[in-house]
């Protein structure tokens, strides 16, 4: 298998163990070929950095029905407008399904470190996207009965020899421990 | 007894309320959305918190570097600590462990209320 066929894979994997966990559901998920995104209205788009072995991006798009009635399931509420649980929850999924997938691929020694979720609200035409022209693409169509997803993997291997040392700094670590250890002392005067 | 939840995500949380709300615990639930504030928040409450359960990636102060910093710190070394998280992989869990040794265990995102469940239940229930 090539890395391309990994990459299919892990997230294919993921995304089917995130929403079947979290959701009870078993989306269609497909390789998506044709390159043209289209919702009927304003979209969602979140993404995470990947650095390490494979560098690149993974972005969710989704329109804003698909996104509340994700985040509907994922709080057993019922949604109706975009608002902050929304925007966060999209970028939840992101980030469990980027987990998902790092996990998967360090079977075949593909690690990598990920960032944060961004999260963008807005505009009404995805087709902009930047697919750099830099890095290989892959793109999924993720869907159930009630929501659509657009997934784009942006990926590059670094074939250079990377530190495995991600370590945080030593004094982030023990800023903090200075810090619980005065707020402790304080209780106790 | 007061369980600590850090997560950056407020819908994690909530999540996290929800099956600890479910599985019928009724204790007191104090919030933070990154590292720093779960350092304030234990700082002033660590006599009364019994459980944390906490995310790996977050702005300010990391989850790990968080537990890091509460193992070395002997009043709350003891508080069993949880970690929730997307980052699944072997090289994360076994560097969790490294930085906080008495790590209570350690629960992959995404996870069913199930096993969430299996894993704070005896923590729970032995307070």
């Amino acid at each position: 298998m090539d890395l391309r066929q990994h990459l299919i894979q892990a997230v294919t994997d993921s995304a089917l163990e995130m929403f079947t966990s979290l959701f009870s559901v078993v989306p269609v998920i497909e390789e998506k070929k044709d390159g043209a995104i289209k919702l009927e209205n304003k979209n969602i788009m979140s993404s995470i950095g990947m650095a390490g072995k494979i560098d690149g991006s993974i972005i969710l798009i989704l329109d804003q029905v698909s996104a509340c009635r994700i985040v509907s399931k994922m709080l057993s509420i019922d949604i109706k407008e975009v608002n902050s649980d929304v925007l966060d929850g999209v970028g939840e999924v992101v980030n469990i399904l980027t987990g998902g997938m790092k996990r998967k691929l360090e079977n075949f020694d593909y690690t990598f470190d990920i960032s944060l979720p961004v999260v963008v609200h807005g505009g009404k035409d995805p087709a902009t996207v930047i697919r750099s022209a830099y890095a290989d693409c892959i793109e999924f169509n993720i869907e159930c009965s009630d929501f659509k997803i657009f997934l784009i993997l942006s990926f590059k291997v670094d074939s250079s020899t990377h530190s495995k040392d991600h370590a945080v700094p030593e004094n982030k670590s023990q800023e903090a421990n200075d810090m619980l250890g005065r707020l402790i002392g304080e209780q106790g005067k | 007894m007061k369980i600590l939840i850090v997560d950056d995500s407020a819908v994690q949380r909530k999540m996290i309320i929800q099956i600890i709300r479910k599985a019928g615990f009724e204790n007191e639930i104090l919030e933070a959305s990154d590292g720093k504030e779960a350092i304030q928040a234990m700082g002033t409450n660590y006599k009364d918190i019994g459980l944390v359960l906490c995310d790996w990636n977050m702005p300010n102060l990391s989850g790990v570097d968080f537990l890091e910093a509460v193992s070395k710190v002997p009043q709350v070394a003891n508080i069993p600590c949880v970690m929730v998280t997307a980052e699944g992989t072997q090289q994360k869990i076994e560097e969790a462990h490294k930085k906080n040794p008495l790590l209570a265990g350690y629960v992959t995102k995404p996870f069913t209320p199930d096993q969430l469940r299996e894993k704070i239940g005896p923590i729970l229930n032995k307070k």
